[in-house]
């Protein structure tokens, strides 16, 4: 019996050995080859266009939605009958009413594909539930590209649209008999947003909305992305540039461009000169006071790739280089991709120094006043990021500049562009703070990853059309090489998104977005996973107006959390 | 005499089966700074961290103490907000019939504000042939509860998807103890495998041990790592293609302890260096590790207890 079970002992033994081994031979067949899995496909910005210019930044908007869901392929023939194609995926049920009462505007973007006037023209239906009633405002789209809608958030009155101070006022009326109401709107209590699209012929191509949201304009709005609108107050009239990415722009006999002095109601008498190849439009022999705020506003002038209503508008204050009030500052509030202030020319003198303080900390920053050679930063950070723009002919010999903010004993450079032609630097602030300029984007580099915004996170990718993808917007201060990589909680790497992509400085170009797949294009189970954004630097160039440069070369990485559910 | 052979029977069967048919775990690995810096590889070892990782180490876990327990925190990554802690027991002086002994092990993993993780596993094991000479066997099962929360959304309040996530699983485990070499084989997380398909996950630890040097080696091995993808059908001996569809797993670790007190512990795992140390206060040791990979550095602090 002994023996019997010493044998069947030493059996068992050999069985575990020749198992074992058996293993380890498959461990060293496959296993100690093994490399870290990083073959998986990489995913390019490119194939984003148009949608990549469309992301959503809604850290501060008032309405979310879902503007990579407001897509409408147009293929609608025509039938009298079905004028207006309801899209049910752009019924936004607000989680909770939302008070627009501070605001005085409602605005959106589009993307059209095709140029379409007349009947074909896409018509945009746009209500508002605020509780007790539907409001209604109709549009009608003529322009392709990029363009912008933007409504009061008032009650005209009227069932025509209202003509106010030189511009038609598109209407906000009650059509829909289902709701009695009480006829009041009330701003304080939003609820719903309701779109609909359609086209009196048959129409084709498609239709992006983006971005909507409840603004309070004070002066008129830059467009996001196709052109840019800046003025100068000169010794010979008031100057005002249309900027080189404006497609066309064209004032005729019939253009009809009025200058009000808002204190006294008055209107100006002027004088114009148009230059066509630079875009700009000289307002001579206008008498301009010191302290005053002023209005211009244009009618019947044409401008391709923008709309806002019928007119535009511009308010402009000749209170430099005094204290610039808040209602009359040079901010464009709350958009997507931050405030902007605007600085009069030559603000920056002898020491190329600037301050900017704030009063109010509140939704949206104020830059309240400014001042000339001041060297005490107020350090207060920003709730989100402010766009400066930056007047200077000073540097205008000058290539390159780009504009450096102090934060502690360090200069860091913010994502700034030169319009060397236009004589303005635009660059975007995260805080407070001393402005510096210099020539070399290598003076005080000390890191080139300003932000990375995540949307949305967590992220649900069942393909059910909601929240299937978390995007990626990185901001960089400078250019770089930059590689995004997904991996589980115990660092094994999922998904390669990017990996040494050329990447460029700024706010726009840096958008990318994991499906939730693995380099099998499995989608992964729910739970944690960390990404990595890494850019490594280049180092070029040397300063020359100013001595900040520390030299500090690196390659910045960040690292976040990332959660899937199902 | 019988129910022996019957139970070789079985432990055969299981082992073939699961060498046949192979599949990843789960992946979270770490539970305490122990194993971490040993780069994990624990399946084999007969410690108080050993029984998250093979619930049959429960049954071979005796002591004159009442329980041992192992805790850790860890900052992951240094992400602020990324907290994760851990922790295993075991009643190693209670046992039922002489016979069953129980622990208990899981993490709770908290990321930002975004969600959580938590898990909790209930293990219990028996050793069935202590009486051979230098040899013992021991089972083990653990039941484990895995729950995701998910408490916020930053763009849509309404999306109704989002909601907490429970999953129920469970492990089954072998460990041999023959002279001074441990085998531990784990079946983990059999129920979110593909089960359907004949395929079960499945993990192989192997312990040197050095006790005249009071020192240890430790190595784990799985065929097949997991990559979250639960619809794999390739896994069959045969369709395996390196770097394609297979992608292993290899853990190792060391431990040297030098005059009872101070104990250093190094790893590697998917061949990237872990490491650690421990320091032994009566019944106490506060123990350190680090562990390196892709996402970067990453520290564990802990302290294991040994209690009458």
């Amino acid at each position: 019996m002994k023996d019997m079970i010493k044998k069947r002992k030493e059996n068992l033994f050999k069985v575990f050995v020749v198992l074992n081994l058996f293993i380890f031979s498959l461990m060293f067949t496959f296993g100690l080859n093994a490399k870290v899995i990083d073959d998986f496909s990489s995913f390019s910005s490119s194939s984003f266009v148009p949608t990549a210019n469309i992301v959503p930044n809604y850290s501060a908007t008032i309405f979310h939605t879902k503007a990579g869901a407001l897509k409408l392929d147009r293929n609608i023939a025509f039938n009298s009958s079905t004028l207006w194609v309801n899209v049910n995926e752009v019924i936004e049920k607000l989680s909770a009413s939302v008070d627009v009462s501070a605001y005085n505007y409602f605005v959106f973007w589009y993307y059209d594909t095709e140029m379409l006037t007349g009947k074909n023209a896409t018509v945009v239906q746009v209500g508002l539930y605020d509780g007790d009633e539907w409001w209604y405002s109709t549009q009608k789209i003529t322009a392709i590209g990029w363009g912008q809608i933007v409504i009061p958030l008032k009650d005209t009155g009227t069932t025509n649209d209202e003509f106010i101070d030189g511009f038609t006022v598109p209407k906000w009326e009650r059509i829909d008999s289902t709701y009695a109401g009480n006829g009041v709107f009330n701003k304080e209590n939003i609820s719903q947003i309701k779109m609909a699209f359609g086209a009196g012929h048959a129409i084709s191509g498609s239709f992006y909305v983006d971005d909507i949201k409840a603004v309070n304009l004070i002066s008129k709005s830059i467009p996001k992305d196709d052109s840019y609108i800046s003025y100068h107050i000169m010794d010979d009239g008031l100057k005002i540039y249309f900027g080189e990415r404006m497609n066309s722009f064209s004032v005729t006999e019939q253009s009809n461009i009025k200058i009000y002095d808002r204190v006294n109601n008055l209107e100006l008498s002027k004088s114009l000169a148009y230059d066509k190849d630079k875009k700009l439009l000289t307002i001579k022999n206008v008498a301009l006071q010191d302290n005053r705020n002023y209005e211009i506003i244009f009618t019947n002038v044409s401008f391709e790739g923008l709309r806002i209503a019928d007119a535009y508008r511009l308010n402009f204050s000749t209170q430099y280089p005094k204290t610039v009030y808040p209602d009359y500052s040079y901010i464009i509030q709350d958009y997507s991709d931050g405030s902007y202030l605007y600085l009069p020319v030559n603000c920056v003198r002898d020491t190329s120094v600037v301050n900017i303080e704030t009063k109010n900390t509140g939704l949206v920053p104020y830059f309240s006043a400014l001042k000339y050679k001041s060297i005490s930063p107020v350090g207060e950070s920003l709730n989100k990021p402010a766009t400066v723009v930056l007047f200077t002919d000073e540097f205008s010999n000058y290539d390159n500049l780009f504009l450096f903010i102090k934060e502690g004993e360090k200069w860091k450079k913010a994502p700034s562009i030169w319009y060397k032609d236009e004589g303005y630097i635009e660059a975007v602030v995260y805080k407070f703070g001393e402005i510096a300029l210099s020539s070399s984007d290598y003076a005080g580099v000390e890191e080139k990853i300003i932000d990375v915004n995540l949307s949305s996170n967590p992220f649900t990718p069942n393909n059910d059309g909601k929240n299937d993808r978390v995007y990626f917007n990185i901001i960089l201060a400078s250019g770089g090489e930059l590689s995004i990589k997904i991996y589980n909680n115990t660092g094994d790497l999922i998904k390669t998104i990017v990996d040494k992509y050329s990447a460029k400085s700024g706010r726009y170009d840096n958008v990318f977005y994991w499906d939730g797949t693995n380099g099998l294009g499995n989608t992964v189970s729910s739970g944690i996973y960390v990404y990595t954004v890494e850019v490594a630097a280049d180092t070029s160039g040397s300063s020359e107006f100013y001595s900040w440069r520390e030299n500090t070369p690196n390659i910045t990485k960040v690292k976040g959390v990332i959660g899937i559910a199902k | 005499m019988r129910s022996k052979n019957i139970l070789y029977v079985f432990g055969i069967i299981f082992i073939v089966v699961c060498s046949q048919y192979v599949y990843g775990a789960f992946n979270n690995d770490v539970i305490s700074p122990v194993a971490a810096a040993m780069g994990s590889a624990f399946t084999g070892v007969d410690k108080t961290s050993g029984v998250f990782y093979n619930p049959a180490i429960t049954g071979v876990l005796a002591s004159d103490s009442i329980l041992k327990a192992d805790v850790m925190y860890e900052n992951r990554y240094g992400i602020d907000g990324y907290d994760y802690y851990s922790g295993a027991m075991v009643l190693t002086g209670v046992s039922v019939f002489k016979l069953f002994r129980f622990g208990v092990s899981g993490y709770y993993e908290n990321a930002e504000t975004l969600l959580s993780e938590q898990n909790v596993k209930f293990s219990v094991g028996t050793t069935l042939m202590s009486a051979f000479k230098h040899v013992y066997i021991s089972v083990g099962m653990s039941v484990g509860y895995y729950g995701l929360s998910f408490s916020g959304f930053q763009e849509d309040g309404n999306d109704s998807a989002l909601g907490d996530e429970n999953y129920i699983d469970a492990d089954s485990g072998l460990y041999v103890v023959y002279d001074n070499i441990r085998i531990g084989i784990v079946s983990p997380n059999m129920l979110n495998s593909d089960l359907r398909n004949n395929k079960l996950p499945i993990r192989i630890g192997f312990v040197y041990d050095l006790s005249q040097y009071a020192a240890m080696i430790s190595a784990d091995f799985e065929p097949v790592r997991d990559l979250n993808d639960y619809n794999r059908s390739w896994l069959k001996i045969g369709s395996f293609e390196l770097g394609k569809n297979i992608y292993p797993l290899f853990k190792l670790g060391i431990e040297k302890t030098v005059k009872n007190i101070f104990t250093i512990r190094v790893g590697l795992r998917d061949f990237m260096v872990t490491g650690g140390l421990g320091i032994a206060i009566k019944g106490f040791q506060l123990n350190y590790a680090f562990i390196s990979n892709h996402i970067g550095i990453t520290h564990l602090i802990g302290v294991s207890i040994k209690r009458l």
